[in-house]
């Protein structure tokens, strides 16, 4: 018995000794895969793709393909088992390995690995934050001379001022910026506008009223509801800024502003003490949902769909949702929507487009295959193979009506992810491939129409605050703050005590919270960059 | 004929049997909505429309999610890690608990002394990530079984345990030539079955909810333990705006999971720890006392 007992404890001990060193995958293990594949045919006169080189044999380019470590954002589904994953594999020849940063505390998680040793090839989407962290931590390379070898397409993708932001003072570059492409940045600005406020088009007609568009109609609607039915007209998520609201104040989505030649956030901007004054007398009238600091996106949604009230701010693709739960309440309605409000009759509504750094990519200097991860990344950086990747082929997975993409289906819903295997290619031709997924089904697709019909009569806007989001100050402190507003906002509404005071309250706090280096770090930023924004 | 005291049914027990059938019956709903939602239709859930029972019947979600193949990874995963986890660790407990009741071994008391130290005070999670990290179990699923595989907590349950065993069974086996491994498997492990069974059901559920060591130690998508994969898709929906009224990220907005889905995903998640609390309910009510000291 003892023997036997003793043979089984060495046994156990061994297995695991085993178990430990044989795993299906190895991120940054030690073992020393060949970097640079073996140099066999150097004597070959093949030519290579990059021709910037005159005819010398690049390895890199030529030789075996090793597989790649990548390490990217959360996302909730696994990237090695969707349709895009084969597609990218053999348009680039590289076997990928992929790994995500959880949802929560993805920023520790990212230093740990990175500290800890743990070796990735390239790490792809990173939020601008992270990259920043690991620059500033010493842990990237530079990429400037791998972008000359290999990066053509990449350098072409990007913006002289999105450049700028990841270059520090020495000239290094640290990443490669993804910016945002909520909106082109030329030519017509239709597809701009993604979301409004939604009516319940059968009280609209019951109530003998037109979809509003500035503030005052927007008023009332509201209280013709109120009036006829005693609900409240207008429920939203426990957000003190509703921006389709805001924007008949002088704003919008941004939350940095000029005013009399001053780059100020939208606390001080003049038209919010205004915008505060319309909610407080919203919330008090019982026109806004007085249980809106409670509610959820979900709680907010159901009092819209079940109808108790008639509004509610949502994005065009919420109308499946919407349509689905509508019939299965009995209410026989569409949906119309307010786009974000004018002022007054008289005067143009105004919408601002986004433009700025959503990701950045980065190579570690733990990396193995550095030349390799450029080469990958420039592939799928090719705006045809991006075209590819992103929405298929044409005839198969979409098609092209008066210059508009349009998914066809089944051969599209393979496509669904797809956008988290691209590289970048300019904004422009971005948007304008993007625009597919939003016309996935009828509903959504008439709902994008019907929020851009009017588009035309918008004054455009494009603001560039997120390429500051890199920036000390504003890592450290914009989340706080805005958090901090939000909270302060909401109570302020609630309470409906004098705007002017509580903006005064609300600024004062800002300021004692860190406002003061934030405003600082952001009017700098603004001065030395304003001109190169058009 | 006078009916003794405790036979009749007062006031009281009436009064008490109905407030704890309450207090039993709202713990119950919260679970009984979810079930609700994940059997029903979209539309119903989005409008707010389901309570307690399900409106549109369909299975079709609850089939959807069975399918995903992210969440037949994690299920696996944590069905592996348990139920190895569990062996692993029950091995290691009764071994280490089997010496320490013996107030003859040698240095017992430092061991005690060094065993109730580790149970007081932890390195941390950075600390115990590089050690897995030089150990190269990142990203394997042996960093998910480790890291639960010891509880020092529990190693003094099933200790006391053995001590409240009487000795004259032991001292007789001893006599007839028996060795002490002997004794440990063929004379003290069939009489300890209550605590065994509660010490297996305590790995057990702590290795089946757990969820900080997916996040330390795996960045590998198909070795998400199961209940990381179920606080991501919860969590999805609740951080879609940031506070200045923007969306966060757009592409992710738009492919949301349905709250029907989520709901679905939370009922086939809970179903096996629900199957297996009935056969192991009793033990699990002894055990809460079982390691206390016998006056």
């Amino acid at each position: 018995m003892k023997r036997l007992l003793s043979v089984l404890l060495a046994a156990v001990l061994v297995f695991s000794l085993v178990a430990c060193s044989g795993n299906n995958k190895k991120s940054g293990s030690e073992t020393d895969s060949s970097s640079g594949g073996s140099i066999e045919t150097k004597n070959e006169t093949t030519t290579t793709q990059e021709s910037k080189q005159e005819s010398q044999e690049d390895p890199f380019l030529t030789g075996e393909k090793p597989e790649l470590n990548i390490l990217t954002f959360y996302t909730g589904y696994n990237m090695e088992e969707q349709p895009s994953y084969k597609v990218v594999e053999e348009m680039t020849g590289y076997k990928v390995h992929w790994f995500n940063l959880p949802q929560e505390n993805a920023d520790e998680k990212l230093l740990l690995e990175i500290a800890g040793g743990t070796s990735y090839d390239i790490l792809i989407r990173m939020s601008p934050n992270q990259a920043n962290q690991l620059f500033v931590q010493n842990a990237l390379l530079d990429l400037k001379p791998y972008l000359e070898k290999y990066g053509q397409n990449v350098y072409n993708a990007v913006s002289d001022v999105a450049w700028s932001s990841v270059t520090d003072q020495n000239g290094v570059i640290y990443g490669i910026p993804h910016e945002a492409f909520e909106g082109p940045k030329s030519g017509s600005n239709y597809g701009i506008l993604k979301g409004g406020i939604g009516f319940n088009t059968a009280y609209l007609e019951e109530l003998g009223m037109d979809i509003p568009k500035n503030l005052d109609d927007f008023y009332n609607v509201l209280k013709a509801y109120k009036e006829k039915t005693g609900k409240p007209a207008l429920t939203q998520n426990a957000i003190g800024w509703n921006n389709y609201i805001l924007a008949a104040f002088g704003m919008g989505d941004p939350s940095w502003y000029e005013v009399d030649g001053e780059f100020v956030h939208r606390i001080k901007h003049p038209g919010t003490v205004q915008y505060l004054a319309f909610m407080q007398k919203l919330y008090k009238e019982g026109l806004l949902d007085n249980d809106f600091p409670i509610n959820t996106a979900q709680t907010a949604k159901e009092k819209f769909t079940n109808g108790t009230c008639i509004a509610y701010p949502l994005m065009f693709w919420d109308i499946d949702g919407i349509y689905s739960a509508f019939e299965a309440a009995g209410i026989n309605a569409k949906v119309k929507v307010a786009t974000y409000l004018a002022p007054d009759a008289n005067t143009d509504p105004v919408v601002y487009i986004k433009e700025g750094i959503t990701h950045v990519t980065c190579i570690p200097k733990t990396s193995k295959n550095p030349e390799h991860a450029m080469i990958y990344f420039n592939t799928i950086s090719d705006v045809e193979n991006f075209k590819k990747i992103y929405i298929g082929e044409e005839g198969v997975s979409f098609e092209i009506k008066d210059g508009n993409y349009y998914p066809i289906f089944p051969a599209f819903s393979d496509f669904t992810n797809a956008d988290k295997f691209t590289g970048i290619i300019p904004v422009d031709n971005a948007f304008t491939m993007w625009q597919a997924r939003v016309r996935k089904t009828e509903a959504m697709a008439e709902m994008y129409e019907q929020m851009n019909s009017r588009v035309d009569e918008y004054k455009v806007y494009h603001y560039y605050e997120s390429y500051a989001s890199s920036l000390e100050a504003v890592q450290n402190n914009q989340a706080s703050l805005d958090k901090l507003v939000n909270d302060m906002m909401i109570q302020a509404i609630v309470s409906g005590e004098d705007p002017q005071t509580a903006i005064n309250n609300i600024t004062e706090e800002w300021y004692k919270s860190g406002g003061t280096e934030y405003e600082a770090a952001m009017q700098a930023w603004y001065k030395e960059n304003k001109d190169k924004f058009k | 004929m006078k009916t003794r005291k405790k036979d009749r049914v007062s006031v009281f027990m009436i009064i008490n049997v109905f407030f704890l059938s309450l207090f039993g019956l709202i713990t119950l709903l919260p679970f009984m909505h979810v079930i609700a939602k994940a059997f029903s239709g979209e539309g119903p859930v989005i409008a707010g429309l389901v309570t307690f029972w399900p409106k549109q019947f369909q299975i079709d979600t609850v089939l959807y999610v069975l399918k995903k193949p992210e969440f037949l990874d994690s299920f696996r995963v944590t069905v592996i890690v348990t139920i190895v986890g569990t062996a692993i660790a029950m091995f290691l407990t009764v071994t280490a608990a089997y010496p320490l009741s013996k107030p003859s071994l040698r240095g017992r008391k430092i061991f005690l002394y060094i065993f109730v130290f580790i149970m007081l005070f932890h390195a941390g999670m950075v600390p115990n990530y590089l050690l897995f990290r030089s150990l190269r179990l990142t990203n394997t699923i042996w960093a998910l079984i480790f890291s639960g595989t010891f509880s020092v907590f529990n190693m003094f349950v099933v200790k006391n345990y053995f001590e409240s065993l009487p000795d004259s069974v032991e001292e007789a086996a001893k006599i007839d030539g028996a060795s002490n491994a002997y004794i440990l498997v063929k004379v003290v492990l069939p009489m300890s079955t209550p605590v065994l069974a509660t010490v297996t059901l305590f790995y057990g559920v702590a290795f089946w909810n757990n969820y900080m060591s997916g996040v330390l130690y795996i960045t590998d998508a198909s070795l998400k333990p199961l209940q990381q994969y179920l606080y991501d898709l919860i969590n999805e929906a609740l951080n879609l705006f940031d506070e200045t009224g923007n969306i966060r990220d757009m592409d992710k907005a738009m492919n949301l999971t349905g709250e029907s889905v989520r709901s679905a995903t939370i009922v086939v998640s809970t179903f096996p720890i629900l199957l297996l609390y009935p056969f192991l309910q009793k033990y699990f009510v002894k055990g809460i006392t079982i390691g206390s000291v016998k006056g």
